[in-house]
């Protein structure tokens, strides 16, 4: 029986290595992005790919109860799909102290806003490097917001993903941003959805061929 | 006693006295069958509602519906017939309002649907539920006393 066509198991070492080199890409405009943003410098660790079955999935990356803040950033235009986002609680604070500085206290809404638009803008880093390698338009939605713990989130996240198609693996990929003393900001889960995963295949392809 | 981790898409057994937990549940469900007497209980934490027909390769535990009958076949092959067991279920929020858009009805709301159906069509007593909202919650069973505590982030604890 044949793979749900999207299964990341059936991915070649070539397609997986040239994902990695765009996620890199993106990741990379998405710290120049908040860089800017924030007015001073961010490092970035290279994306880490995984692949790894639902039930092992989300014990892997974080401590499941804590709080975090979880966004989803709908696109349209030439494909429709999603990016989903993590933010963990901790370092979504710093961020948030870099974002309002000298704004104390500050609102849950005021909050909620800054690190929505935060997301926003990675997200539509990452957006712009698929869009300018398939040359396809890719256009932004308002981003979703909610904070929960971070378990429960990436199981929401999951089921999202898992509606409509039959696979049993995910393929994720996931880096952090830290402030230049090594302070973390944003530990960054992207979940790619079917539309996103093929986009990022799409992209991986063309990539190839360049060379 | 064995703390038993039931991670997505995962059916796992205890014996009195093991606690089944697990963590972090948005809009699946995590769905508890047991036989009171003797303490056994098996946990699934399932992200859909029904298995796609005709897909062959699935992964029983993954669906409320095929998760449900999974779990009486183990049991029943303990010796607990469907009628002696009990379930209780928590789960199924609506965490990211929006997100199913131009859908008739929620994902988690569709899990917990199916999961009283597919008990009611087994012959299950469904016990008790802690169902819907929109906060994600944890689960933890415990086969000596039968009680399921379900803890969200707002430090409210509830114990069926």
């Amino acid at each position: 029986m044949a793979r749900p066509p999207y299964s990341p198991l059936s991915l070649g070492p070539g397609e997986l290595d040239a994902i990695r080199e765009i996620g890199t890409i993106g990741a990379g405009h998405a710290a120049t992005a908040l860089s800017r943003l924030i007015g001073a410098g961010i490092d970035m660790t290279v994306p880490r790919l995984t692949i790894c079955s639902l039930a092992g999935f989300p014990a892997v990356f974080f401590s499941l109860e804590d709080p975090a803040f979880g966004v989803m950033l709908p696109y349209g235009g030439d494909l429709e799909g999603h990016f989903l986002l993590l933010f963990p609680e901790k370092g979504a604070r710093s961020l948030e102290k870099l974002l309002l500085p000298g704004r104390r206290p500050v609102t849950e809404s005021l909050r909620d806003s800054a690190l929505k638009e935060t997301a926003s803008i990675m997200a539509g880093a990452f957006l712009t490097v698929l869009s300018r390698i398939t040359s396809r338009i890719l256009l932004p939605s308002p981003p979703i917001m909610v904070r929960d713990m971070t378990g429960a989130i990436i199981d929401e996240m999951l089921a999202e993903l898992g509606t409509g198609t039959g696979a049993d693996e995910v393929l994720t990929l996931d880096f952090s941003l830290n402030q230049r003393s090594g302070e973390n900001l944003a530990r960054t889960l992207l979940i790619p959805d079917p539309t996103s995963l093929s986009l990022l295949l799409e992209a991986a392809g063309r990539l190839q061929v360049q060379r | 006693m064995n703390l038993v981790t039931v991670g997505i898409a995962e059916i796992r057994m205890g014996e009195r006295p093991d606690r089944l937990i697990t963590y972090g549940l948005g809009s699946c469900v995590a769905i508890v069958l047991f036989h009171d007497h003797s303490g056994t209980a098996a946990m699934a934490h399932v992200m859909l509602p029904m298995a796609f027909e005709g897909d062959e390769t699935i992964n029983p535990a993954k669906y409320a519906d095929t998760a449900i009958l999974r779990m009486t076949n183990m049991l029943g092959r303990k010796g607990f017939a469907p009628g002696s067991l009990a379930a209780k279920i928590a789960g199924g929020a609506d965490m990211f309002a929006g997100l199913s858009r131009g859908k008739s009805r929620h994902i988690g709301e569709r899990n917990v649907l199916t999961a009283r159906k597919t008990l009611r069509n087994s012959g299950i007593a469904l016990e008790a539920e802690d169902t819907g909202g929109n906060l994600g919650r944890s689960v933890e069973f415990d086969t000596s006393t039968g009680r399921m505590t379900v803890r969200t982030l707002r430090k409210d604890v509830k114990v069926l």
